[in-house]
């Protein structure tokens, strides 16, 4: 017999072992196999169980049979404190304005109440707070400048028909609210209400989650003042560090995962959106390493 | 119902909440992957934790489940990471065992064996227990590439193309791993038994 008989029969033993067919298949068949005891069935069924029960069933339970669905996008996680730092942006856009910028119709009104031109502003007319919730007419009603400064009912029918337009907006916010609040069982992380983001965080938010955000805070954000204006590119600097900071936290947690694939997307992505952002050297080293394979 | 649909269906509604399927995912893959970690963990006592983190691993990344790839290699790859992850953290205290001399291994082995040959006559019972012995330790003593290969192949029924997708090797790499480990088992399964053995 020669060596490339022997090749030949070598091969055909080969694909009949891979087959099952055989002397060696069949004893490895009837070899005794290890099976997990009822106690660890029992364990895994009903720790499975309550996860289960703790985490109620996503929202688009009704498409599962459609297809694939995409991962979820990784902005997902950073909506919430995305929605705090745009509060926190328009909170001190909004002071700043109050304490900086009187509005002409707060300078009528103070010079028309107190004639005395050296009184100090603040004892004449500290700002409230936050003005008295007002119905939805008076919202209708409600100028843009309302925000900055404290509404007077002098100042109300003066109200431009630009700051009317402006209005119709805050009149349709609960009106989309309304769905929403009927809903069963609304996602925890989705619940609160993006709460007009405002002048600073529409940059910010469209670029990050256009879905999110940007409908409602492009027309407001649209006839921004000026020293929002100012403001916004540090905060916008901030938010897409925070992205960035997110983004590597949940790099981290697929690689806890074991989910090295999902990891790398999510570390391309990260690095076209942040080519410069600095990276913990076990992450860049660990990424080279998945990358290189 | 459950029982007709496909595995990546089957996860597909468990990813969003259903527990029959889970169930049922359960029932048809627990005992194959309680396999495949009991032949590729080193230490026997490792198993149980190792079984019961891959299924709850798999429920924290359900939600990320694509179903592209076969379920089955999903959850063969979490157990995997697993298993490489404690050897990882526990690499040196494992190598000697790793080599099939872990005693509790053994143990249960023979006492499996014992449990499949009861009804046999006590002269068969005895060839076949031996024969068995001889091929557990020969499966054993392959090296650890070989004898995932062989066991995914011969006792989980993987296709060749699974395997490669699991171990992350080229198909070629499958192939010659398995070619190898069956020439290893024949020569030991060929070999004369010792009287050592019969004692």
């Amino acid at each position: 017999m020669n060596p490339h008989n022997d090749t030949q029969h070598d091969d055909a033993e080969f694909e009949a072992f891979l087959r099952g067919e055989g002397k060696l298949a069949e004893a490895l068949r009837e070899l005794p196999q290890p099976a997990p005891s009822s106690a660890l069935n029992d364990a895994i069924l009903a720790q499975a169980e309550a996860a289960l029960r703790q985490q109620p069933p996503a929202n688009d339970g009704a498409i599962a049979d459609a297809g694939p669905r995409p991962a979820p996008h990784f902005l997902r996680r950073a909506r919430v404190p995305l929605a705090i730092a745009a509060s926190f942006a328009l909170a001190l856009s909004l002071t700043m304005q109050w304490l900086g910028q009187p509005s002409p119709e707060q300078q009528a009104i103070n010079e028309a109440v107190t004639p005395a031109a050296d009184t100090p502003l603040p004892a004449m007319a500290p700002p409230p707070p936050m003005p008295p919730a007002p119905s939805v007419t008076q919202q209708a009603k409600a100028p843009r400048q309302r925000l900055r400064a404290p509404a007077s009912p002098a100042a109300r029918p003066q109200a431009s028909s630009e700051a009317e337009q402006a209005s119709g907006l805050s009149v349709q916010a609960p009106t989309e609210d309304k769905p929403y609040l009927a809903m069963p069982a609304p996602a925890p992380i989705a619940a609160p209400p993006v709460p007009a983001p405002a002048p600073i965080a529409g940059p910010v938010a469209a670029r990050a989650a256009p879905s999110m955000v940007a409908p409602v805070a492009a027309p407001i954000a649209a006839p921004a003042p000026a020293p929002a204006a100012k403001i916004a590119a540090p905060e916008a600097n901030e938010a897409a560090d925070e992205q960035a900071r997110q983004q590597i936290i949940l790099i981290e947690e697929l690689l806890k995962a074991d989910l090295p694939r999902d990891a790398l997307e999510q570390w391309k992505e990260f690095r076209k959106a942040h080519p410069r952002y600095p990276v913990p050297e076990p992450l860049a080293t660990r990424m080279k390493v998945l990358e290189q394979q | 119902m459950s029982a007709d649909l496909s595995d990546e269906l089957l996860m597909m509604r468990y990813r969003e909440g259903d527990w029959l399927a889970f169930r049922e995912l359960y029932s048809r893959h627990s005992r194959g992957l309680y396999l495949f970690i009991s032949w590729r963990s080193p230490r026997r006592e490792w198993v149980d934790e190792i079984a019961q983190d891959s299924w709850t691993s798999l429920h924290q990344a359900r939600a990320r489940y694509e179903p592209q790839s076969s379920f089955r290699t999903y959850l063969f790859q979490i157990a995997r990471n697993r298993l490489i992850d404690l050897l990882r953290h526990q690499g040196q205290t494992v190598l000697a065992s790793d080599l099939g001399h872990d005693a509790a291994d053994g143990a249960v082995f023979d006492h499996l064996a014992d449990a499949s040959h009861e009804t046999a006559t006590p002269e068969s019972a005895l060839d076949h227990k031996q024969q068995s012995t001889r091929l557990h330790q020969a499966i054993k003593a392959l090296p650890e590439e070989q004898r995932e290969a062989l066991v995914l192949q011969q006792f989980n029924g993987m296709s060749l193309e699974e395997i490669a997708q699991l171990t992350g090797v080229p198909l070629e790499t499958v192939k010659s791993r398995l070619r190898y480990a069956m020439r290893k088992l024949r020569q030991q399964l060929e070999a004369p038994v010792m009287e050592g053995e019969r004692a």
